[in-house]
């Protein structure tokens, strides 16, 4: 029986239920959506936020390529090293002592136990213990047999010809991956394919693995095979390193590469540099692609060919070489005065006003096109790191124009020059240079990709280069030819010397002291098989392109013709060997006796080109100073300040500064005896 | 009573009354829930079902107790059971033990009893007391001073409970209180009149939170903006959600609940694992399950034979639906963030035991809902 409460008292009862079960409803139904909302409608995004969270893959690399040199000689491989990870977890769990264990495995990688346990400890699933250890360490590591201790296989990156080709080769990082050179450049062929080892990481960012990373370590890095010729490299590097280490240089750059296909050969940078253990801050880079250089008087070379090809000069032309040239208010020199001379003479003696004098009938556009077509302020396009393009400025004023026509105001890597000179040696094709001769699958060693011969232009006829090369084999043949010093016994060799001021930071103009002297030169002349440029930089004493780089040029070329076979013309005619060369090489094999020079007091005195770079500065006084042990102080009273730095700077003196304007007063004083490399002390004021 | 053979019979009928439906309720909620305890415990924490499945079996033991004696012996039990959890609560403010920054627990040996989760068993049972006997009284319905004894009732220990401090708790003490009043015989007017009070004081509560408080609430409205501080609970919760799709992910296969993102996991969160690992039919399932036993509640409380087993019905069915509601409101990111329990889902005794009081009650309800 129903208890029976008044109608009033049930209607309110019922009322209230309606109402309390509608409320409840809608609490359901609010629910309810909102799981649709998240469940369904926001599922994917929700889902891949999970994924994003929680996935990691941990990726085994795999054995990276090798690097051989042209005929299959290995210059970078990849040993198997065993590496050694830990999972603490398991470690904690199932060793006996923890502690313990971590000291044993400690003492056997020789890791310090401290440090190493702090390592362990900061909670992660995944501890790398030591990566590439020794054989012997790995055998320690398993006859310990700890649990959750496990060894994997990786792979150590090794150079077996140390310094070799050391800058070209660059460095890999731990990880394996090319930091730098052609590591770098060729990365995408040489690292093959990871294999990806699933694991996980939770809320606390700790890493675990899904999966033992097993033998499976994916494709390995393909077989690059390099242009390079590795004993060719060696003759370079020794010939370069002898000549930086003779002339006291900073550095030095040393290139050769086969003209008609534009292979490079050999690419030396000095001082070495060993990738197999760099240390920190040696400096890296391959000075061959990445330093821009004012290139000088080489330079001269491309202006006249350019000006033979358009015809604004012909080769029976007589240029006016017999004062100063004046040109925007500066006055050209030459060191000596040659008279009027064909356009041969002008580059076999380095004559700046020669060169000038033909870059004014280019014109500003002709001479800024010409230099562009031979590939100048364009990168030579070897796909090194760090490649530049140097920088080929307009020359908007009659004195650009006129030092751009012997290498000053423009900037150029020591690639480029080769490189531009190989279209001369190539018969007017100028190449694009390449580093790559063949890519090999690693497995069967079938060719995967293989590098072609790529022409970047036609830059002046064949005639025209024919004409460029007797012209050039004069620099080096020529009784006053600047380039005598890079003639080989037994081959006739073209090429021109370089000798640039470099400018200067702290005067603003050029420095008087510091040069970049080359010698960029092919050979056989007639018929060229390669082309060879050396670059130093900041030759001390000797410091002219045909006395410091023509010498390793000489070597190297003697070593690149044997080296291909090429038969030795035999000594010509008219032009013997000079006796500075004779003296200075080793007995030659049987070279006939030299006559004479006909001109020996000019020969020993060798005049190179006349500096270039305004303001000419009286080089013989520091030539002079730099002999003797002291120099005396230079009377500066009265110099602005440029003036005086560059002064004291042509003997080697520094200069502390103060004030601004002229100088009024200076210590020590003048005419005192002082060592060289001693700071005179300047007082400047403003004038009047 | 006095009559044996009576009560001999009426034992018989009351077992014929049992609501067996309200059982196979419970009973599912709580497989489902150590079930999926087991799936959420197996990455860091202990195997904790194992314990909560004792608990529930010891917590049934004492609902069916509760059933035995007519709810009418509990009006005046009720106050004692009030007085004695006050107490508890003031002793817990002194002498609690202290987890991560509340004073929450009062250690019975190696049981620690969470005396507000009594508090909403004593409130539920005082209410009912006081309205049975106020409402039967009354002439006409009450105007706001008839509300200030229930309301005192209620925020007494809610404000205890509030120092603790255990907002989440609190707010569902005073859900249920609330509920009941507006089940009481009380004029619209005034139900509309403490509505506007309310608001104007919760944004005076709102500046004495505590930061931690203020900080959820703030995150709640914007959780990306902060994912990896007060946000982070409800983006890893709704992410947890989410990622179970239609169907979920499979038991003991979620990556969330797996790899720890998500904190409170087998307490606060325990929703996100079962709806992470089932998905959206397995959400819904469960939601239809709470459906069941709370529709089941208002029957019970619509049929009671008296005020006071009407309130408790009540009272019992509103302490559910709030916790749930809350609870999964706040794991799907449309409340903020507070500590409420999801009843017999979540870990944890004292929340097993003041459900299955709650039970016990409910049953006793049903199962006297004629009059003998």
């Amino acid at each position: 029986m129903r208890a029976g409460p008044d109608p009033r008292a049930t209607r309110w009862i019922v009322l209230r239920i309606g109402l309390v079960g509608l409320a409840f409803l809608a609490g359901f139904g609010g629910l309810a959506w909102r799981a649709v909302q998240l469940q369904v409608v926001q599922r994917d995004k929700l889902s891949s936020e999970a994924r994003d969270q929680y996935l990691r893959q941990f990726v085994m690399k795999p054995r990276r390529g090798a690097v051989t040199d042209r005929n299959g000689v290995l210059l970078a491989g990849s040993a198997d090293a065993e590496s050694v990870f830990i999972d603490p977890e398991v470690l904690a769990d199932k060793a006996a002592s923890m502690p313990a264990a971590i000291r044993q495995l400690a003492g056997v990688l020789g890791l310090d136990p401290k440090a190493f346990g702090k390592k362990v400890d900061r909670g992660a699933r995944f501890v790398w213990a030591k990566r590439r250890i020794s054989p012997a360490e790995a055998g320690a590591v398993r006859r310990l047999s700890l649990p959750g201790v496990s060894l994997v296989s990786e792979t150590r990156r090794y150079y077996p010809k140390v310094t070799l080709a050391g800058q070209l080769l660059g460095v890999t990082g731990d990880e394996g991956s090319g930091l730098d050179g052609l590591e770098l450049a060729l990365d995408d062929l040489l690292r093959g394919e990871s294999s990806r080892v699933p694991s996980q990481k939770d809320g606390a960012h700790r890493v675990a693995l899904l999966d033992a990373p097993g033998s499976a370590r994916g494709r390995e890095g393909a077989r690059v095979e390099l242009t390079i010729d590795q004993g060719l490299q060696l003759a370079t590097e020794r010939a370069l390193a002898a000549a930086v280490r003779g002339s006291h240089a900073l550095s030095g750059v040393a290139l050769a590469l086969d003209p008609a296909t534009g292979e490079v050969l050999a690419m030396a940078s000095d001082p070495p540099v060993n990738p197999n253990a760099v240390q920190s801050g040696q400096e890296l880079r391959n000075r061959a692609v990445t330093d821009a250089f004012e290139p000088g008087s080489t330079i001269k070379t491309f202006t006249i060919a350019g000006a033979l090809e358009r015809g604004v000069l012909k080769a029976g032309d007589a240029i006016d070489c017999s004062a100063g040239y004046t040109v925007g208010g500066h006055v050209i020199h030459d060191h000596k005065a040659l008279g009027w001379v064909g356009p041969a003479r002008v580059l076999a003696a380095s004559s700046n006003v020669g060169a000038a004098r033909i870059g004014a009938r280019l014109g500003k556009q002709g001479l800024s096109e010409v230099l562009a077509s031979f590939g100048f302020g364009e990168r030579a396009g070897v796909d090194l790191p760090g490649e530049r393009r140097g920088q080929l400025p307009f020359p908007k004023a009659d004195i650009t124009l006129a030092t751009q026509s012997f290498g000053q105001g423009l900037t150029a890597t020591p690639l480029q020059v080769v490189a531009a000179m190989g279209a001369i040696a190539n018969g007017g094709t100028l190449m694009r240079p390449v580093l790559v001769k063949r890519v090999l699958d690693p497995a069967d060693g079938s060719v995967l990709d293989q590098g072609a011969p790529t022409p970047v232009r036609r830059v002046i006829s064949a005639t025209t280069a024919a004409t460029m090369s007797r012209w050039l084999t004069g620099v080096v043949e020529d009784a006053d030819g600047t380039g005598k010093r890079a003639r080989p016994d037994g081959w006739r060799v073209a090429g021109k010397t370089g000798t640039a001021q470099k400018s200067d930071p702290v005067s603003g103009g050029y420095s008087a002291d510091r040069h970049f002297s080359s010698f960029v030169g092919f050979a056989p002349a007639e018929s060229p098989r390669v082309v060879i440029g050396v670059f130093i930089d900041e030759p001390k004493g000797e410091i002219y392109g045909g006395e410091v780089a023509a010498p390793p040029f000489r070597e190297i070329a003697e070593y690149a013709l044997k080296m291909l076979g090429v038969p030795t013309d035999g000594p010509p005619a008219g032009a013997p060997p000079s006796p500075a060369l004779a003296a200075a090489g080793p007995p030659r094999q049987a070279a006939p006796p030299s006559p004479p020079p006909r001109t020996p007091a000019s020969a020993a005195a060798s005049p190179d080109e006349e500096l270039a770079g305004p303001p000419p500065v009286d080089v013989a006084a520091r030539r002079v100073a730099g002999t003797s042990a002291g120099v005396a102080v230079p009377a500066l009273g009265g110099l602005p300040a440029r003036a005086a730095i560059r002064t004291l700077e042509a003997l080697d003196l520094g200069a502390d500064l103060t004030g601004s304007g002229r100088v009024v007063s200076q210590a020590p004083a003048p005419g005192r005896v002082v060592d060289r490399g001693a700071r005179v002390k300047i007082t400047l004021a403003p004038p009047g | 009573m006095a009559d044996v053979s009576l009560t001999a019979a009426t034992e018989r009928h009351r077992l014929d009354l049992f609501p067996w439906h309200v059982a196979v309720a419970v009973a599912l909620i709580c497989l489902v829930g150590v079930w999926n305890l087991a799936s959420a415990s197996r990455s860091a924490h202990a195997p904790v079902w194992v314990t909560q499945a004792w608990i529930m079996g010891a917590a049934a033991v004492l609902a069916l107790l509760v059933t035995l004696f007519d709810h009418r012996a509990y009006q005046r039990a009720a106050w004692v059971f009030y007085g004695l959890v006050l107490v508890l609560l003031v002793v817990v403010f002194f002498k609690g033990r202290v987890v991560m920054g509340a004073r929450r627990w009062i250690g019975f040996g190696s049981f620690n009893l969470q005396p507000s989760e009594l508090a909403k068993i004593a409130v539920i049972m005082a209410l009912a007391s006081w309205f049975h006997y106020d409402d039967e009284r009354r002439r006409s319905p009450r105007g706001l001073a008839g509300t200030i004894i229930p309301l005192g009732l209620t925020l007494l220990p809610a404000l205890l409970i509030l120092r603790q401090p255990d907002l989440g708790t609190a707010l569902v003490v005073v859900a249920i209180g609330v509920t009941m009043l507006i089940f009481s015989r009380i004029r619209w007017r005034t139900v509309a009149l403490l509505a506007a009070i309310a608001v104007i004081g919760g944004s005076f509560a709102y500046s004495h939170l505590k930061p931690y408080q203020k900080k959820r609430i703030e995150s709640f409205l914007n959780p990306e903006g902060d994912a990896l501080g007060a946000g982070y609970h409800a983006m890893q919760s709704k992410i947890a959600v989410g990622s179970g799709q239609a169907l979920g992910k499979g038991w003991g296969q979620g990556t969330q609940t797996m790899l720890s993102f998500l904190p409170e996991q087998h307490t606060d969160f325990i929703f996100s694992v079962w709806a992470e690992e089932h998905g959206f039919v397995g959400s819904l399932l469960l939601l239809l399950l709470y459906f069941w036993l709370i529709a089941s509640g208002v029957d019970i409380a619509g049929n009671a034979r008296d005020r006071f087993g009407h309130f408790l019905a009540v009272g019992v069915t509103a302490m559910l639906f709030w916790q749930m509601t809350i609870n999964i409101g706040m794991v799907t990111g449309v409340l903020p963030v507070v500590g409420v329990t999801l009843p017999l889902m979540s870990y944890g005794g004292s929340s097993v035991l003041s459900v299955f009081l709650g039970l016990g009650l409910l049953l006793n309800v049903a199962m006297r809902r004629f009059v003998n």
